[in-house]
């Protein structure tokens, strides 16, 4: 199943606090706000969920794939995604129970000579 | 910009309570944290879409040490930039 912009916004309705018409224009904003300020080239960071940047790409040699002549690439901007620590976790654990997860998440003192810790790679720093 | 700024701008530009755009925030994306924990897929035209990635396992070293690990299967969220936000961050 795919969620759409429809369902996004039905289940805005659903919360109870907006009429139809004002959920479909709040989630329309709030699309064109993000779009906006990634436009002008900020971050837009929202917590607990993923950070979306802009990155500025080199002008680059590449190449038609259908016949091969070469040809040179402006330099170009880009959007990309990074989904947040939580999100990750979230989406890994998939099919298991999400409230059981937390606890099972804590990090416990390994007996010596049992080897590294290979489930998890932390980052500091990011959020 | 982050998520209270975004809410701040909702308000303003809707004429919301922050009560309220702070709801329509929380709400957009709760549900596709959802649909993403469910492994559905997320379209949003114009904007993008989200999916879950499959990842195989593989083996890895740890660069510091250099010792061999086993690197397991993951689940890992990906958004593919919409046409229209990369036409516009591109303009």
């Amino acid at each position: 199943m795919t969620l759409t912009k429809a369902d996004i916004v039905a289940e805005v309705y659903a919360q109870g606090l907006l009429t139809k018409a004002e959920a479909a224009d709040a989630v329309e904003r709030s699309l064109d706000l993000i779009k906006e300020a990634l436009a002008a080239g900020e971050e837009v960071l929202v917590s607990g969920f993923g950070k979306w940047s802009v990155r500025a790409k080199t002008e680059r040699r590449g190449r038609n794939p259908q016949t091969g002549d070469p040809l040179t690439l402006p330099p170009r901007r880009v959007v990309t995604f990074r989904p947040s620590r939580v999100l990750k976790a979230r989406v890994q654990e998939e099919g298991s129970l999400a409230s059981s997860a937390p606890a099972e998440e804590k990090p416990e003192p390994r007996p010596a000579g049992n080897g590294p810790d290979k489930s998890r790679v932390l980052r500091p720093g990011y959020f | 910009m982050n998520k209270s700024q975004l809410i701040e701008a909702l308000a303003k530009a809707e004429g919301l309570t922050i009560k309220k755009a702070e709801m329509v925030i929380n709400t957009m994306f709760g549900s596709v944290e959802e649909a993403l924990v469910r492994g559905d897929r997320v379209e949003i035209r114009g904007f993008g879409s989200f999916k879950v990635k499959d990842y195989d396992g593989y083996q890895g070293r740890n660069p510091k040490t250099g010792e061999i690990i086993d690197v397991g299967k993951k689940k890992l969220p990906f958004f593919k930039v919409g046409k229209e936000l990369k036409e516009r961050v591109d303009s």
